[in-house]
C-alpha cells in the first residue's frame, strides 16, 4: 500500500506522457494519411479576395479532370501571422503543401529549405504569358524558380473630380501630352489644390495624401532620382546622395508644415476618408486602395507618377505568388493545383470579382476586349490598363533578409526628417547604423 | 515496505563504480566504432561514384555494380536562359532496370505517375540546376525511414551534359540504439545502489530523466532505424531542433529535484502533498494549467536567452546576448537603442502611471465615499467604463484624437487658443501622449480597490477624531491613508508591474515615437523578436532582464508593506 502511495504520483506523470506521446504520433500518423487525397492551402486573402479565390477552388474541386482526385483545403491564416506561421510548421512537416505570399520573403525562405522549385514542370508556355514580363524574375533565384506570379500590386497617382468641380486629372493630362509631367510640376498642381476649401467652410483642403513617412511609399522618389535601397550586388544603401535628395523630396512634400502640399501623420482610413469627402484632391496609391472609395459618389482616375530629376518615379512592384512547399507529400498535384489556381479561369474570376491586376497577357487582353461592349466592365472599373501601365515601369521590391531589415530603419529616417525636422544626412546615416547594428547577429558568423 | 540491498555499504560501491565505467566505455567505443565504420563506408561509396563518373568523361557505358543510379542528361535553358530544363539521353534504375530513361524529365515524371520516380527526376533535375550553376554537385542524401543513404555525385561531363550517379552505402554499421536504453537502465540501477530509499521519487525522477535522455540520445545516433523511425515521427521537429534544451531542461529538471531532496526541501514538498493530498488534488489541474502555460514557457523562454537566432539556426552563445543589452549594445545613454535609456523611460513612465492611477482613483474613491453624494451607481459606473473596455480599442481611440491635423485634442486646444501639438514628433508630448492614455485605462481599478477599502474603515474612527478635534487633514492623514494601506499597496505593486509591461499602450498610441524614445523594455524586446531580424535570443534576454527587475521589485516592496505593517 506504501509503494502504491509512493509510486502513484510517478507513474500518473509517466503515464500521461506516454499517453501524450502517443497520442501525437496516433495524430501524425493520421495527418499524413488524411493528407493523402487532399492538397492544402494557406492564404491570408480577406473579403472579395476571399470570395473570388474561394469560387476558384470551389470548380477545381468539382471537376475529376481538373484536379485529378486531389481537392483542395483551404485554411485561412490572418496577414501578419502567415509568415511566423508558415515558417515554424514547414519545417515540421505540418504545413500547408501550397500557399500565397508576396515575393519578399522569398530569400528568406529558400535558405531554410522551406520551398521547393518549381522550374522542373515549368513550361514556356506558362512562363511566357506573363505581364509585365518581370513578375516571374520576381520568382527566380540562382537559376531556379520557386513561385508563379496570381497578381502584382504596384503604387500609382489616384485623383478625382471635386466637390466645387475642378479635376486635376485634366491638369495631368494636359502636362502629360506636354511632355512636363515632372516633380517641379507635380508639386505645384498640389500646391494649387492645397489651402482652405471654398466648399467646405474654409476648412484646410490638401492637394496629396500619401505615407509619407513609409519606406515603401516613399521609393518613388528615390527611383526618381535614380538611386536604390540596394544595390545590384545586394548590398544596402541608405546615405547615398540620391537617398538625401529624395529624403528631401519627401520633406518638399509633407515635412514643410507651412507650404506641405500633404496632411502630417496620415493613416489609410485617414486618407480614403479624406479623399472620399474632396478634402485631398490626390492619393499615391495601390490597388487595395479602391476598395476603400466610394465609387458611386466620385469620379475618380488612376495615372502614372512623374518624372522625377533623371528617371521617372517608379514605384516598387510587389507580386504575390504561390509557393510549394517543400515538404509536399504529393508534389505533383500541389503542382496541378498551383497551376489551375495561377491560371487563366483563376485570373479572370479574381480580377472581375476582387479586382486584382491580371498579370496573364491572355487574360488582360481579354478583359479589354470585353470593354468595348461593357462600360461598367472589371478593366474600366479597377483602372487595370493604368496600373499595367505603371507596372511595366515599376520595379521588383527587393526581397532579401538585408532588406526586410532595413525598412523599420529607413521609416524611422522618414519619420524624423519629416515630423521632426532631422537633416536627411543626419537621419539617414542613423538608419544606416542602426541597419547595420540588426543585421550584425548573422553577418559576424558569416552567413 | 522498504527495500534494503544485500550487499553491504563498501562492496557495493565498488561494484557500482565499476560497472558504471566499464558501462560508459562500452558505449564510447561503439560509438567510435560506428562513427568510423560509417566514416569509411562512406569514401568507399564516394570513390565508387567517381569511378563510375570517370567512367562517364570517356563516354563507356557504366557496369551496374553497386549503383542505385546513373543517368546521362541533356539541358538547355528556357525563359530567357534564366531557368534550364533537361531531357533524360539514357539511364539505369536499380529498383527497375528494364525502365527506359529518354525525354523531358517532367513529362516522365507525369507519365509515369509514380511518387518514386517523380521524386527520382525531381530530385536529377535539382542536381543537374545545381551542377550548371556551381559546376559540381555531391551530397550524402538519406532517402526513407530504415534505408541506408546515398551518396549522390553530379558532374558536368559534356558540353549539355550533366551526368548524376547515385551511390548507396553498402552497408552500415551496427545499429545500436537500444545500447543507450541498457546503459541508462544500468545507470539508473547502479544509482538506486547508491540510495538509502530507493523507491522515493527521486529515484523514480532520476530514472524517468536519464531513460528519456538517453533514448533520445539513441534517436539521434539512428534516427531512421529499427524503433526510432516511429520515435522520430512522433517526436519530429521536437527532439532534432531542440534537442538540446529539452536536454538542459530535463537535466536541470532532475539536478533541482536531487537538490531539493537533499536539502529536506523535496522530502518536505511529498510529505505535504501526502499530508493534503485532497487539497492537491483539487488544485492540480490549475498547477498543471501554470506549468504547460507559465513554466514551460518561461522555462524556454529564459533558455532562449542564452541562443543567437539567424536565418532559422539557433546557436549558444552563453551570456553574450545578456553583455550585448547591459553594455548598451555600441549605443550612447541618449540613444533609444540603448537598455539603460529604455530602462530610465519604463521607470518614469511606470511611476508617473501609478502615480496618476493612484491619486485620481483614490481622489474619485475619496469623492464618491461622500455620503451626501446622489446618484453614486451610475458614477460609478460611469468610472469603471474606461476600465471595461478592451484596452487597444482605447489606445487607437486616443491614438485618432493626438492626430496633429483631425484630431479631437488639437481641435479642442486650437479652439480654445492654445494652438495644436504635434504629439509624436519630439518625446515629452509623445510620453504624454501614453501617460493620459493609460491614465483613463488605469485610474478605475485603484478607485475601485480604494472605494472598497474606504468602506471598511469604521465611522467611528472619524467620529472620535473630530471629537478631539482633528482636521480633516489630519483625519485623512492618521486615519484614512494607514487603514488603506493594506488595501492599496497590493494593487500598487501589481499596477506597476502591470503598467511596466503595457506593450498594447505604448504600441498603438506613440509606436515608440519619435525615434523608438518612448519604447519601454517590453516594445523594445518586441522589437529585437520581430522588426530586427529576428533575433529572438536578445529578446529572450530582454524579457529575462524585465523579469529580474520585476522580481527584485516586488521583494522590495513585500518587504516595504511587511516593515508598513509591522509599524
Amino acid at each position: 500500500m506504501d509503494t502504491l502511495k509512493k509510486w502513484g504520483p510517478l507513474s500518473v506523470v509517466i503515464a500521461v506522457v506516454v499517453l501524450l506521446t502517443g497520442l501525437q504520433s496516433y495524430l501524425r500518423f493520421s495527418a499524413v494519411k488524411n493528407r493523402s487525397s487532399r492538397i492544402v492551402l494557406w492564404h491570408s486573402y480577406i473579403g472579395k479576395e476571399a470570395d473570388a479565390l474561394k469560387e476558384v477552388i470551389s470548380r477545381y474541386n468539382s471537376d475529376p479532370s481538373l484536379n485529378g482526385g486531389f481537392q483542395i483545403e483551404v485554411l485561412s491564416v490572418s496577414f501578419n501571422n502567415l509568415p511566423d506561421k508558415l515558417t515554424n510548421s514547414l519545417p515540421r512537416g505540418q504545413g500547408p503543401d501550397i500557399f500565397i505570399y508576396g515575393h519578399d520573403r522569398l530569400e528568406d525562405w529558400k535558405l531554410k529549405g522551406l520551398l521547393a522549385p518549381l522550374d522542373f514542370w515549368a513550361d514556356g508556355n506558362l512562363l511566357n504569358n506573363f505581364f509585365p514580363e518581370k513578375t516571374i524574375d520576381a520568382f527566380i533565384s540562382e537559376n531556379r524558380l520557386y513561385g508563379i506570379p496570381l497578381t502584382a500590386k504596384n503604387l500609382a497617382l489616384y485623383y478625382r473630380v471635386l466637390p466645387d468641380g475642378r479635376n486635376p486629372g485634366k491638369e495631368i493630362k494636359m502636362l502629360q501630352d506636354k511632355g512636363q509631367w515632372n516633380f517641379k510640376n507635380f508639386v505645384k498642381l498640389a500646391k494649387s489644390y492645397t489651402g482652405n476649401c471654398k466648399w467646405k467652410n474654409d476648412s484646410n483642403c490638401y492637394g496629396l495624401g500619401y505615407l509619407a513617412d513609409d519606406a515603401y511609399h516613399h521609393a518613388p522618389w528615390l527611383h526618381s532620382v535614380n538611386g536604390r535601397f540596394v544595390t545590384q550586388d545586394g548590398k544596402i544603401n541608405i546615405t547615398s546622395h540620391q537617398g538625401i535628395r529624395a529624403a528631401k523630396m519627401a520633406w518638399d512634400l509633407a515635412g514643410d508644415h507651412k507650404n506641405a502640399v500633404c496632411p502630417p501623420e496620415l493613416t489609410y482610413p485617414l486618407m480614403s476618408d479624406l479623399f472620399n469627402r474632396g478634402e485631398i484632391a490626390m492619393v499615391i496609391s495601390g490597388p487595395w486602395f479602391m476598395s476603400q472609395l466610394d465609387l458611386n459618389k466620385i469620379k475618380i482616375g488612376v495615372t502614372s507618377l512623374p518624372e522625377g530629376d533623371s528617371a521617372p518615379a517608379s514605384p516598387f512592384l510587389t507580386i504575390e505568388g504561390m509557393y510549394l512547399s517543400s515538404k509536399s507529400e504529393n508534389p505533383l498535384a500541389a503542382f496541378r493545383a498551383i497551376r489551375f489556381l495561377t491560371g487563366e479561369f483563376s485570373s479572370e474570376i479574381r480580377a472581375k470579382k476582387a479586382g486584382q491586376l491580371p498579370v496573364l497577357k491572355t487574360v488582360s487582353q481579354k478583359l479589354k476586349a470585353l470593354c468595348s461592349s461593357d462600360s461598367g466592365c472589371a478593366y474600366n472599373k479597377f483602372h487595370f490598363e493604368e496600373f499595367l501601365k505603371v507596372a511595366r515601369n515599376a520595379i521588383i521590391m527587393p526581397g532579401s533578409a538585408q532588406a526586410r531589415i532595413m525598412w523599420p530603419p529607413y521609416t524611422k529616417a522618414l519619420s524624423a526628417i519629416i515630423r521632426r525636422n532631422v537633416s536627411p544626412e543626419k537621419a539617414l546615416k542613423e538608419a544606416a547604423w542602426e541597419t547595420d547594428k540588426y543585421l550584425g547577429a548573422c553577418l559576424r558568423r558569416g552567413k | 515496505m522498504k527495500f534494503y540491498c544485500p550487499i553491504p555499504g563498501k562492496q557495493r560501491k565498488i561494484i557500482a563504480f565499476t560497472l558504471m565505467s566499464v558501462s560508459i566505455l562500452l558505449f564510447s567505443g561503439l560509438y567510435v566504432v560506428m562513427r568510423v565504420q560509417n566514416r569509411f563506408l562512406e569514401n568507399n561509396a564516394t570513390q565508387n561514384a567517381m569511378r563510375h563518373m570517370v567512367n562517364a568523361y570517356s563516354g563507356k557505358s557504366p557496369d551496374s555494380e553497386g549503383l542505385a543510379g546513373f543517368y546521362i542528361i541533356n539541358y538547355k535553358t528556357t525563359y530567357n536562359g534564366k531557368l534550364p530544363s533537361f531531357s533524360f539521353i539514357s539511364g539505369f534504375d536499380k529498383a527497375n532496370p528494364q525502365r527506359q530513361f529518354s525525354g523531358p524529365l517532367s513529362k516522365y515524371a507525369e507519365k509515369s505517375n509514380n511518387k518514386r520516380i517523380i521524386a527520382l527526376t525531381r530530385k536529377i533535375h535539382d542536381i543537374g540546376s545545381q551542377v550548371i550553376t556551381t559546376g559540381k554537385y555531391f551530397k550524402k542524401f538519406e532517402t526513407s525511414p530504415g534505408k541506408p543513404p546515398v551518396i549522390l555525385l553530379g558532374e558536368k561531363t559534356s558540353r549539355n551534359q550533366v551526368t548524376v550517379v547515385f551511390m548507396p552505402l553498402t552497408s552500415r554499421g551496427p545499429s545500436i540504439p537500444w545500447l543507450s536504453l541498457v546503459l541508462a537502465l544500468t545507470l539508473a540501477i547502479l544509482l538506486a545502489a547508491f540510495l538509502k530509499d530507493p523507491f522515493g521519487p527521486l529515484w523514480g525522477t532520476l530514472l524517468f530523466g536519464i531513460v528519456w535522455g538517453l533514448g533520445v540520445s539513441a534517436y539521434r545516433l539512428n534516427p531512421d532505424f529499427g524503433a526510432f523511425q516511429y520515435l522520430s515521427l512522433g517526436l519530429k521537429g521536437f527532439s532534432r531542433g531542440y534537442f538540446p534544451v529539452a536536454w538542459i531542461i530535463v537535466f536541470s529538471v532532475s539536478f533541482l529535484l536531487s537538490l531539493s531532496w537533499f536539502t529536506g526541501h523535496g522530502k518536505r514538498f511529498f510529505r505535504a502533498i501526502k499530508d493534503f493530498k485532497m487539497a492537491y488534488t483539487y488544485i492540480f489541474p490549475a498547477m498543471a494549467g501554470m506549468m504547460v502555460l507559465v513554466l514551460i514557457p518561461f522555462a524556454a523562454g529564459l533558455a532562449l536567452g542564452f541562443f543567437n537566432h539567424c536565418r532559422g539556426q539557433f546557436q549558444f552563445v552563453g551570456i553574450s546576448n545578456f553583455i550585448e543589452i547591459l553594455s548598451g549594445g555600441g549605443s550612447s545613454i541618449t540613444n533609444p537603442l540603448n537598455f539603460w535609456f529604455t530602462l530610465g523611460v519604463t521607470i518614469l513612465w511606470t511611476s508617473v502611471n501609478v502615480f496618476l492611477h493612484v491619486g485620481i482613483g483614490l481622489g474619485i474613491a475619496l469623492l464618491l465615499k461622500d455620503p451626501l453624494l446622489k446618484m453614486k451607481g451610475i458614477y460609478r459606473v460611469l468610472l469603471i467604463i474606461p476600465w471595461a473596455m478592451p484596452n487597444y480599442i482605447t489606445a487607437l481611440m486616443w491614438k485618432g484624437m493626438f492626430q496633429q491635423q483631425y484630431g479631437a485634442l488639437n481641435i479642442l486646444l486650437d479652439n480654445i487658443g492654445i494652438g495644436s501639438i504635434s504629439w509624436f514628433s519630439s518625446f515629452w508630448p509623445a510620453f504624454m501622449a501614453n501617460v493620459i492614455t493609460n491614465t483613463w485605462l488605469g485610474f478605475p481599478f485603484m478607485m475601485v480597490v480604494s472605494l472598497g477599502a474606504l468602506q471598511s474603515i469604521p465611522a467611528s474612527l472619524y467620529e472620535a477624531a473630530q471629537v478631539d478635534g482633528a482636521s480633516k487633514w489630519q483625519q485623512f492623514r492618521m486615519i484614512t491613508l494607514p487603514l488603506l494601506r493594506p488595501a492599496l499597496f497590493p494593487a500598487i505593486v501589481l499596477g506597476s508591474i502591470w503598467t511596466f509591461n503595457m506593450f498594447n499602450i505604448i504600441y498603438l498610441v506613440s509606436g515608440g515615437e519619435p525615434g523608438g524614445a518612448t519604447d519601454i523594455l517590453i516594445t523594445e524586446a518586441y522589437q529585437w523578436a520581430f522588426k530586427r531580424g529576428e533575433r529572438y535570443g536578445l529578446a529572450a534576454a530582454y524579457a529575462s532582464l524585465i523579469f529580474v527587475i520585476l522580481y527584485l521589485y516586488t521583494k522590495a516592496a513585500n518587504k516595504i508593506t511587511r516593515a508598513a505593517e509591522d509599524i
